[in-house]
């Protein structure tokens, strides 16, 4: 995806809700990461960073 | 050997990856698919991994544990796809000169891989299915 103002995750988040709404609710339980490593929403991007959201981990109990 | 497979895991290729003329003692965990959860009987698991960031979470946490605790080697391999009840979701092995060493550097590293880890399961029972979302304990913390 193209962002137009990209400064920080927060930033390209918001730029999703636009996109799709449904994903605003998850906010505060989404997991992030950029380029592959774990990031925050303060998190400043470069141009080219892949940034994914996810929900939490689900190892579960095994 | 870290890594990620669609096929069974090898239990023994993982195992004889660890051995080397020091180690006294290997230790392995290996977690299987049960066959019920939340109270339902389940019929099969399907595992869905963020590949690349998956794998590199795996390699930092063998190169911690490696570098944290008196061990010699470890392996790493996690399924993902569709698996059977019975069937291995992830094979760990550690190998050290003595036995303790080994037994708690395979019980940090399955609770590191299930916190930081970026893999999912999604349970199928006889009557629906359901992601399974949080892992309660995850040390993940973003701010």
């Amino acid at each position: 995806m193209d962002f137009h103002d990209t400064g920080t995750v927060t930033g390209v988040f918001e730029e999703l809700t636009l996109q799709c709404p449904e994903v605003a609710p998850l906010r505060s339980s989404l997991l992030i990461a950029v380029n592959y490593e774990y990031a925050n929403w303060n998190t400043i991007l470069k141009d080219n960073d892949e940034v994914a959201f996810f929900p939490p981990v689900s190892g579960g109990s095994l | 050997m870290i890594s990620l497979t669609n096929e069974p895991i090898n239990h023994a290729e993982i195992v004889n990856s660890v051995e080397c003329p020091e180690a006294g003692a290997i230790a392995t965990f290996d977690g299987v698919v049960r066959n019920n959860a939340r109270g339902k009987i389940v019929t099969h698991l399907f595992y869905e991994a963020y590949d690349g960031m998956a794998l590199k979470e795996m390699e930092s946490i063998a190169e911690s544990i490696l570098k944290e605790k008196s061990i010699l080697r470890l392996a790493i391999v996690h399924r993902i796809g569709k698996l059977e009840i019975g069937e291995s979701s992830i094979l760990i092995a550690v190998s050290s000169g003595h036995r303790a060493e080994a037994f708690q550097a395979c019980r940090t590293t399955i609770d590191r891989v299930k916190e930081r880890v970026p893999i999912w399961k999604k349970e199928y029972y006889v009557d629906g299915e359901f992601w399974v979302e949080s892992y309660s304990g995850s040390s993940v913390k973003l701010d």
